[in-house]
C-alpha cells in the first residue's frame, strides 16, 4: 500500500479507535487509554520533525474536538511527543535498520526496541498531558501514580495493537 | 538555491514547537475552567510585575517634581510652624494674641524657596550657591534654613543666584535653646564631621540630657525661633566651670536640595533700634 494512502487511513482508523475508547471504555479513573501517540510512533520514519509536529497537532486537535475534551490538551501532548520522536528513534535504532525499514514496528526493529521507543514517547506524551491537565491544581502523588499507570499500560496496549493489527498494514 | 544549515533547521523546529505549545496552552486556557483561572492569574502576575517596574521607572523620572512638591509642602508647614510659635509666644507673654500675625503668613518672616545648585563641604569655610537672587527679593544677610536645620546666611547676591555662607564654617555661631527650657547658648560646627556641632558656655549646674533637641532661640533676626537644629549626644566639663555639649545636626548637610530664605519683615526696625542704642552708648 502506498504511504500516501496508508498513513492517512491509519490515522483515521486510530482516531476512530480513540473516539470509541473515550466513549465506551472507562476502566479506571487513573487510566486514560491513548492510541494517538501510537500513530506518531508508527508513521513514516523519514518524515521531517516539523511536518510530524504539524500532523501531531492536527491529530490531537481532532481528538480533543471529537471526544469533547479540553481543546489543546491532546494536541499539546502529541506535539511534544512528535518533537522528540525522531531523536529518540535515532538514539535507539541503528541507521541501517531505519533505512531498510519504512516505519517503526515490532517486526521491523524488534519488540524490545519498539517497547523502549513507545515507552519514552508515551512518557513524554503523558508528562505533558498530565502537566497541562493539572494546571491550576497541585502536582501531587496522584499525578505521579497516574503518569506511571498510563505510561506502562498504554505502552503494553501499543505493542498489542502493533502486533495484532498494524503488522498487516 | 542554497539550503538552510542544520542549526537553522533546529532553531526553526524549536520555534515551531514553542509556537504550537503556546497555541495549545491558549486553547486550554479558553476551554478549561480551572486552567482558565490559573493561566489568567499567571498572566496577571506577569502583567503586574511589568506594570510595577514601569511605575518604578516613571516614579524615578518624576523624583525632581516630587522633591519640588515636598519642598513646597515643607515651606507651607514651616510658615505654619513659625506663625503658631509666635502666637504661642504672644499668648504666653502678653496673655493675648498680638495683632499683626496674619493667618496665611509665616509670622514675622517671609520665606522664599530656593534650590541648592552647589554645596561645598570639603573645607573649614564652606558655602552654598542657591538659584534665587535679587530678582526674587533676596538680600544680603538673610537666614537660609530648612524645616529641620539652619543652613547659613546669604552673602553675595546676584540677580538670579546667591552665595550662601554655610553654617559649616569655623567662625559661624548660632544662638540656640536647649529643649523648651529657657537655657540658651552658642552653637558652632565642630569641624571634625559634617553633622557634629558643639554647644559651649553652659553652666555646670544646668542638667543636659542626651536626646534633647536644640532649637533656634529667635534672638537673631535671621532665623525664626523654634526651628529644631540638633540632637544632644554627649556633654563634658571644660575647665571645671562650664559644660561643653556635643550634638548632631538633624539636617543632613550633604543631602540638602531645597532651602528657604527667611526675610524678617521687622528687621529694619530691629536694626535701627540697635543702631540707636549703640549711638546713645557712644554719646555717654
Amino acid at each position: 500500500m502506498k504511504n500516501s494512502i496508508k498513513y492517512p487511513l491509519l490515522g483515521i482508523i486510530l482516531l476512530i479507535i480513540q473516539l470509541l475508547i473515550n466513549e465506551f471504555i472507562n476502566v479506571y479513573p487513573l487510566l486514560y487509554i491513548a492510541v494517538s501517540p501510537l500513530f506518531l510512533i508508527v508513521i513514516d520514519n523519514k518524515m521531517d520533525t516539523m511536518l510530524l509536529m504539524l500532523i501531531a497537532f492536527a491529530f490531537g486537535f481532532l481528538t480533543d474536538l471529537f471526544t469533547g475534551g479540553v481543546l489543546g490538551l491532546s494536541a499539546g501532548a502529541l506535539t511534544a511527543a512528535a518533537f522528540f520522536r525522531n531523536s529518540i528513534m535515532y538514539l535507539s535504532v541503528p541507521q541501517t535498520t531505519l533505512e531498510s525499514s519504512g516505519s517503526l514496528s515490532c517486526k521491523n526493529i524488534g519488540t524490545e526496541k519498539f517497547i523502549i521507543i513507545s515507552l519514552v514517547c508515551y512518557a513524554i506524551f503523558f508528562a505533558v498531558y498530565i502537566a497541562l491537565d493539572s494546571i491550576g491544581s497541585y502536582f501531587c502523588l496522584y499525578s505521579i501514580i497516574r503518569f506511571l499507570v498510563d505510561v506502562i499500560i498504554n505502552t503494553g496496549i501499543a505493542v498489542l495493537i502493533d502486533t495484532a493489527i498494524l503488522k498487516n498494514f | 538555491m542554497k539550503t538552510p544549515g542544520p542549526v537553522f533547521n533546529h532553531i526553526l523546529r524549536f520555534l515551531l514547537f514553542i509556537a504550537l505549545e503556546v497555541l495549545c496552552v491558549v486553547m486550554i486556557s479558553h476551554n478549561g475552567i480551572i486552567q482558565h483561572y490559573t493561566v489568567s492569574k499567571e498572566i496577571r502576575n506577569v502583567q503586574s510585575f511589568f506594570w510595577e517596574k514601569g511605575s518604578d521607572i516613571r516614579n524615578f523620572f518624576n523624583l525632581p517634581e516630587i522633591n519640588r512638591r515636598l519642598a513646597s509642602e515643607n515651606l507651607s508647614l514651616l510658615r505654619k510652624n513659625v506663625r503658631y510659635g509666635e502666637i504661642i509666644d504672644s499668648i504666653n507673654h502678653a496673655g493675648r494674641l498680638v495683632p499683626g500675625i496674619k493667618e496665611d503668613s509665616g509670622g514675622n518672616f517671609v520665606f522664599t524657596m530656593a534650590r541648592v545648585i552647589k554645596n561645598s563641604l570639603g573645607s573649614s569655610h564652606n558655602f552654598l550657591i542657591i538659584n534665587k537672587g535679587s530678582a526674587d527679593g533676596i538680600e544680603e544677610n538673610m537666614g537660609v534654613l530648612t524645616p529641620c536645620g539652619v543652613i547659613g546666611i546669604t552673602r553675595a547676591v546676584g540677580r538670579h543666584n546667591t552665595f550662601v555662607y554655610s553654617f559649616l564654617n569655623a567662625k559661624q555661631t548660632l544662638s540656640v535653646q536647649i529643649g523648651h527650657s529657657n537655657l540658651f547658648g552658642p552653637l558652632t560646627w565642630n569641624q571634625t564631621d559634617l553633622h557634629g556641632v558643639t554647644l559651649s558656655d553652659i553652666q555646670i549646674h544646668i542638667p543636659v540630657n542626651k536626646g534633647d533637641t536644640l532649637f533656634t532661640s529667635g534672638y537673631s533676626s535671621l532665623y525664626p525661633a523654634g526651628i529644631p537644629i540638633a540632637i544632644i549626644e554627649n556633654s563634658s566639663i571644660k575647665n571645671g566651670i562650664k559644660q561643653e555639649v556635643g550634638a548632631s545636626l538633624i539636617e543632613k548637610m550633604n543631602a540638602v536640595n531645597y532651602v528657604f530664605v527667611a526675610r524678617n519683615i521687622r528687621r529694619k526696625e530691629i536694626d535701627s533700634l540697635g543702631k540707636a542704642f549703640d549711638k546713645k552708648s557712644n554719646e555717654k
